[in-house]
């Protein structure tokens, strides 16, 4: 029977280490691939699912929206194996060769020129097109909306004329985020009636001139209290019958309106109308809308079922057949407008100012149906203070009579002797949330009571003519125009000031907007936003805006969010949050308002959606901003499909209009230097100050976002995988470092017994082809399982060379003088065989280890000098007597000692700690390159944070593999010096001393490899993330430094 | 486990004999069968100035005695006991810093620590107390007077078996124990190297000390006053 002698196999399984060392490369070979296989195949299932927003391209005027175009690596293709970028067309080209990221701002969509209807249906007729949303905007004021009123109590006990005088104060705050600030103030006299009398004054035919009011004064013949009128140019026709007496009167600036309103015991008067701010009717083809919105749109199906010129009574119609909440609101109003207009008409054919007899008939009024938002996003609130100036008359009622119809309110008249200037004795302040004035659509009124009014007694509301506010004039609505100052940077100025009183925006001047306030006074607000070009002055009859559905701009936007988002014009109210002062420094974050005059720096949120055809008179000539087109038959992310893009862009930009590419956009944050914003103030004596702001961030679009992340998420995952199998290979390397002492000593004994040179090497390659070829399947595996198996078979292809010439330099390494190492014939034989006399000379070592005093004398620690020593062999020679010799010798030295002695062991982790501390540090560079080449956007945020889990993962193999081999390695090593252990043990050593010098040698070995690591890392780090240096090598060093100690002070059994 | 106190160990009643073993069994587990025993029931005292040895075949258990009377190993019964000290209780530390103080241990072949110099082993004994400064010209003069001063600056791998012997019992003497334990101490040595190496060990003895050598070499059992021979 033959003596078995082992086959390389076996050989290579009783070397555990090696077994290890290969074992552990297989398993990360199969993890890396692994793991990238999986982030390429999560990467793509996400940037499919997510890369297209709700429209592919956004045709506008002849000046794009955007002057950059997409990033230059947004091309077909260019991201190796895993997906192709955007593509841009070729005019678009000098821009992306400037490498600047393309970005758009929120809520811009309009190019310098509108475009016309027409224009839109030669974008639909485009082959591929399949859905063309064109969009617009419109502001206007809103008339008819809820004014203020106040109520006064009557005095049941006065029943005679009892006329008081006030002052008061009306001031309105609102907050833009900053904190509060003075929208208006208003200061007025009032003079309030609050006898208890009756509401008609009937003044006897004889008691009124013959000439009043210019009628003939003419006797019903029905007694003394009733009258008729009839005019000279009428004869006969009934007129007025009575007179409603004047209960308040209100002047402000010289000018006086009065009321004679008094009901349920109170006097009701207006005050001041609140700011009449501009609100904004987002314009759409509801059909297009729809279709482009999905589900989300399903809010505008009320338009797409109305006549091209609705009138109220169409509406009715259609609101009582239509069915569901908002129709029945519709129909509920329309019913409670028609009864205040049929008792308007009942009223005037009491007063005689309609024909005896006159009936009412419904009128068919114009009307503009919206849907719209029931939420204000304004803060508005109202502070009343009143002042009571004393009893100006008082006594018998002598007005009728009395001379002229004007005679009437003359006991209201102001007193002039009172004025601005006189005392008065404070009533005290109401206040009030008036943030409803900015809903369109309110069917009470605001009413405060007058201070002194006993709490807990229900306030009337007055009568109104109409639910419906008119809208007279409109002016189509210019976004802000910011000035691009760097990648994520740009800069944005005030043209103009903005007051909110409606009467500005009534009156003429150049840009037909309210916009020519000193930015100092009081309440002006900076206007970013323009209305270029007014509209809606052609109308005959003002239209009517009717509210024929309910619009949730949130929830619009909530459906459609997603990570390649894009903006969709009037559903996205911008977002500015201040993050920096003037100065630049950073402050805490401050969420910005919007705007109480609706062109300030934060939009006010859409509140109504029309159609084009509905406001056919309001929206201009060119109302369309921009269009959205969505191109058919598109899915995935592919070359395929963007080049069906692509074309729909360039059949669009044959028809002379800018289409620009926003399919794979994602919105991005901007820093935008706000200029030239006025501060608001509450001293409406002071002045408010004028200058930056400072620095807002919004979230922009980010054109070709998705190619962008493509690229660099490929990259990096490539880069990945060669660091992650490179750093595994080395680290084999180093744990074969580790076994050329073992295999030296084998060579040793194999060349005792007659080996020639070359058999014992080809018995230790024979051992590392097993290995080797083990590492090949596993990495044959990771390739067929590879998401991209070209990258993944150069990169295993690459480990398995790096372990064939490590192995090949370790053969070498072991065999090349195989005799050095025969321990049986070292130091008798060689001594013996030295010639006699010979001397040879050697550098020497440290003669003497310096460890540790006992008597306090001699040095604290060191080394003895270096000298040279001549070292006599053979007999007869002189014995060399050490110049120096040991003074102390202690534990923690005797441990560097043997950090020293065990080079290839400290080489070994030397280079495991280098290897893991340099690998994490590229791994560290590779994820901060990719985070900076994907972009800020929300597109890359996310599949950027995505796949940072999975570079973790591989960061952990990485780090667990060079742990676990260096601490293999450690083991080894311990074994070969269990004999050493043993003598320490048996002469007395404990095993404390024992650990204590492994601790030392620890030291040794691990402070210089963690520095040697920290230096590498940092002067790559250096070379690759200058901004980085300190988290790299915070990340290296740590790396290094945890294998280090995971590998020197793992526990020992042998040192118990 | 139970390990008995210190105090609970028996004192010798004899103060001159500086090693015993009393009643002391060893074995060896092995796996699947009966543990192998060495000895059982061995009793064996030492005195100041004895040379005993330990004598038997190759594979009979000799060092195995010796590691157990050294401490380095605990037997499977019976006492240990350096000085009347008993060992039974003591933590391996505190038995090996007890030997430290009380015995030499001298193994097979003179094992020495590589890459250290002649000198630098024998002065390892005295690291953990910090005596190596005090110690040092006692390193000298022991290396001197085993014949190997002219090599105290020589790593091991330079020094033939016998002079690796010497450093190896100049190292076992350095702190001046009662007892020496020598295992196979001549094994490894031609028979004039061997014989200066017994001389050694004689003078030992006469010297006070106890010496405990495990050999088959005739000419060290020979040499000793007592002799115990393992089957």
């Amino acid at each position: 029977m033959p003596v078995p002698v082992p086959g390389p196999v076996a050989r290579l399984a009783r070397d555990r280490l090696r077994v290890a060392a290969i074992a552990l490369l297989s398993v990360s070979t199969l993890l890396v691939a692994g793991v990238q296989t999986g982030a390429v195949h999560r990467f793509e299932r996400t940037l499919d699912a997510e890369w297209r927003g709700a429209y592919d391209l956004l045709v506008t005027g002849p000046i794009p929206v955007a002057e950059h175009a997409p990033v230059a690596e947004a091309a077909p293709g260019a991201s190796p194996g895993v997906s192709p970028g955007a593509a841009a067309s070729p005019a678009e080209a000098p821009a992306r060769a400037a490498g600047t990221v393309d970005l758009f701002p929120p809520n811009t969509l309009g190019g310098a020129e509108g475009l016309m209807l027409e224009q839109v249906a030669a974008v639909r007729a485009v082959a591929g097109v399949e859905v063309a949303a064109p969009v617009g905007q419109v502001a206007f004021p809103l008339l008819g909306s809820s004014p203020l009123y106040f109520a006064v109590p009557i005095d049941e006990g006065t029943t005679e004329p009892n006329v008081q005088a006030y002052r008061a104060t009306v001031r309105y705050v609102t907050d833009d985020g900053l904190g509060e600030r003075l929208v208006d103030e208003v200061t007025v006299q009032v003079m309030v009636d609050d006898a208890d009398l009756p509401t008609t004054i009937v003044t006897p035919v004889e008691d009124l001139p013959d000439d009043w009011g210019g009628c003939t004064l003419l006797s019903d013949g029905q007694g003394e209290r009733t009258y008729t009128l009839e005019t000279a140019h009428e004869p006969g026709a009934l007129r007025c019958r009575s007179r409603e007496r004047t209960v308040a009167a209100v002047h402000q600036n010289g000018g006086t309106w009065s009321s004679t309103d008094v009901r349920d015991g109170y006097v009701l008067f207006e005050v001041q109308r609140p700011p009449q701010v501009l609100s904004t009717l987002t314009l759409v083809d509801p059909v297009a809308e729809a279709a482009l919105l999905g589900e989300a749109g399903a809010f505008l199906a009320p338009l797409t079922a109305l006549p091209a010129e609705p009138t109220t009574l169409s509406l009715a119609e259609w609101a009582a057949t239509a069915g569901g909440g908002p129709a029945e609101k519709l129909a509920d109003l329309l019913r409670k407008n028609d009864e205040l207009a049929r008792q308007g008409f009942e009223a005037a054919v009491g007063e005689g100012f309609m024909g005896p007899g006159a009936t009412y008939v419904p009128e068919p009024l114009p009307v503009l149906p919206v849907v719209t938002s029931t939420s204000p996003d304004v803060e508005l609130r109202v502070e009343v203070s009143v002042e009571s100036l004393g009893v100006t008359f008082a006594g018998t009622d002598d007005r009728p009579g009395a001379g002229s119809p004007h005679d009437l309110m003359r006991p209201l008249d102001l007193p002039p002797a009172l004025d601005e200037a006189t005392p008065g004795t404070p009533l005290g302040t109401v206040e009030r949330d008036i943030s409803s004035v900015f809903v369109p659509f309110v069917e009470e009124s605001i009413v405060l009571p007058w201070p002194g009014t006993p709490a807990g007694r229900d306030l009337p509301q007055p009568s109104r003519w109409s639910l419906f506010p008119h809208v007279f004039a409109g002016a189509t609505v210019r976004s802000p125009e910011y000035e691009r100052t760097g990648e994520a940077e740009a800069v944005l100025h005030a043209g103009e000031y903005a007051a909110t009183a409606v009467e500005q925006f009534n009156g003429v001047s150049g840009s037909a907007v309210p916009i020519a306030r000193d930015a100092t006074e009081p309440g002006a607000e900076a206007a970013y936003v323009t209305l270029p070009e007014r509209t809606g002055r052609g109308f005959t009859v003002a239209p009517q805006l009717a509210p024929v559905g309910e619009l949730d701009p949130a929830a619009v936007r909530a459906a459609l969010a997603g990570l390649a988002d894009v903006p969709l014009g009037g559903y996205d109210p911008v977002r500015s949050t201040l993050v920096a002062g003037p100065d630049g420094r950073a402050v805490d974050p401050v969420e910005l308002r919007p705007s109480v005059s609706g062109l300030g720096l934060v939009n006010r949120a859409t509140t109504m959606v029309g159609s084009f055809e509905h406001a056919a008179g309001l929206a201009g000539k060119a109302p369309v901003s921009a269009v959205r087109v969505r191109v058919a038959g598109i899915d995935d992310y592919s070359t395929a499909n963007l080049e069906k893009v692509l074309a729909v862009k360039e059949a669009i930009e044959a028809l002379g209009l800018t289409a620009t590419l926003v399919a794979g956009s994602s919105p991005s944050p901007v820093a935008v230097t706000v200029e030239d914003y006025a501060f608001g103030t509450l001293d409406s004596e002071g002045a408010q100050h004028v200058g930056r702001l400072g620095i807002v961030e919004q979230q922009w679009s980010e054109l070709g976002a998705a190619a962008r992340v493509d690229v660099a998420v490929g990259d990096a995952t490539t880069l990945t995988l060669v660091v992650g199998l490179g750093a595994t290979a080395l680290l084999v390397g180093a744990a074969q470092l580790v076994g050329v002492p073992r295999r030296r000593r084998e060579a040793a004994v194999l060349a005792l017994v007659g080996w020639p040179r070359g058999r014992i090497a080809r018995w230790f390659v024979a051992e590392d082809a097993v290995g080797v070829a083990v590492i090949a399947v596993a990495g044959a595996v990771a390739v067929s399982l590879a998401a991209d198996r070209r990258v993944t078979a150069a990169g295993v292809s690459a480990v398995l060379g790096l372990v064939v010439v490590l192995g090949l330099v370790s053969v070498a390494a072991a065999v090349a003088r195989p005799g050095r190492s025969a321990p049986a014939l070292a130091a008798s034989d060689r001594a013996g065989t030295n010639p006699a006399g010979t001397r040879r000379r050697r550098t020497t070592r440290p003669q003497a280890l310096v460890l540790e005093l006992t008597d306090g004398t001699g040095p604290a620690s060191g080394t003895g000098t270096s000298e040279i020593e001549v070292v006599s062999l053979g007999e007869g020679a002189a014995p060399p007597r050490p110049r120096s010799v040991p003074r102390a010798l202690g534990v923690a030295l005797f441990g560097l000692h043997q950090a020293r002695q065990h080079r290839a062991f400290a080489a070994a982790v030397l280079l495991t700690t280098v290897i893991v501390g340099l690998g994490m540090t590229v791994l560290g560079v590779v994820v901060l390159d990719e985070r900076e080449r994907a972009g800020e956007s929300l597109l890359a945020t996310a599949l950027v944070d995505q796949v940072l889990v999975l570079r973790c993962a591989l960061a952990v193999v990485a780090l667990a593999a060079g742990a676990v081999l260096a601490v293999l390695s450690r083991r080894l090593d311990l074994r070969l010096r269990a004999a050493q252990e043993q003598v320490l043990r048996a002469m007395g050593w404990t095993g404390r001393d024992r650990r204590r010098a492994h601790r030392a040698e620890a030291l040794a070995i691990v402070l210089p490899s963690v520095l040697v690591t920290a230096l590498a890392c940092r002067l790559l780090a250096g070379a690759f993330r200058p901004d980085d240096v300190l988290l790299l090598l915070a990340l290296g060093a740590g790396s290094a430094l945890l294998t280090g100690l995971l590998t020197l002070l793992s526990p020992r059994k042998d040192l118990a | 486990m139970t390990i008995a106190p210190t105090t609970s160990a028996p004192e010798t009643s004899a103060p001159d004999v500086l090693l015993e073993l009393d009643d002391v069994t060893i074995s060896h587990p092995r796996p699947g069968e009966e543990p192998l025993e060495i000895v059982s029931g061995y009793d064996l005292a030492v005195r100041g100035g004895e040379l005993h040895c330990v004598a038997g075949r190759s594979g009979s258990g000799k060092t195995s005695v010796l590691r157990v009377a050294a401490g380095l190993a605990r037997p499977a019964s019976g006492t240990v006991r350096w000085a009347g000290q008993a060992l039974d209780g003591l933590s391996d530390d505190k038995v090996t810093a007890l030997r430290r103080a009380r015995v030499g241990y001298l193994d097979q072949g003179g094992a020495l620590v590589d890459g250290m110099t002649a000198l630098e082993n024998v002065l390892l004994p005295a690291v953990p107390d910090r005596r190596v400064r005090a110690l040092h010209e006692r390193a000298r003069s022991l290396l001197d007077e085993l014949g190997v001063g002219a090599r105290e600056g020589y790593r091991p791998a330079r020094l033939s078996g016998g002079e690796r012997q010497r450093v190896a019992l100049a190292r076992a003497l350095l702190l001046e124990p009662g007892t020496v334990l020598a295992d196979e101490p001549t094994a490894s040595l031609d028979r004039v190297t061997a014989d200066e190496v017994v001389a050694l060990l004689c003078g030992l003895a006469e010297r006070g000390i106890a010496v405990l050598v495990a050999s088959h070499d005739r000419h060290l059992i020979d040499a000793a006053g007592t002799t115990t021979e393992l089957a």
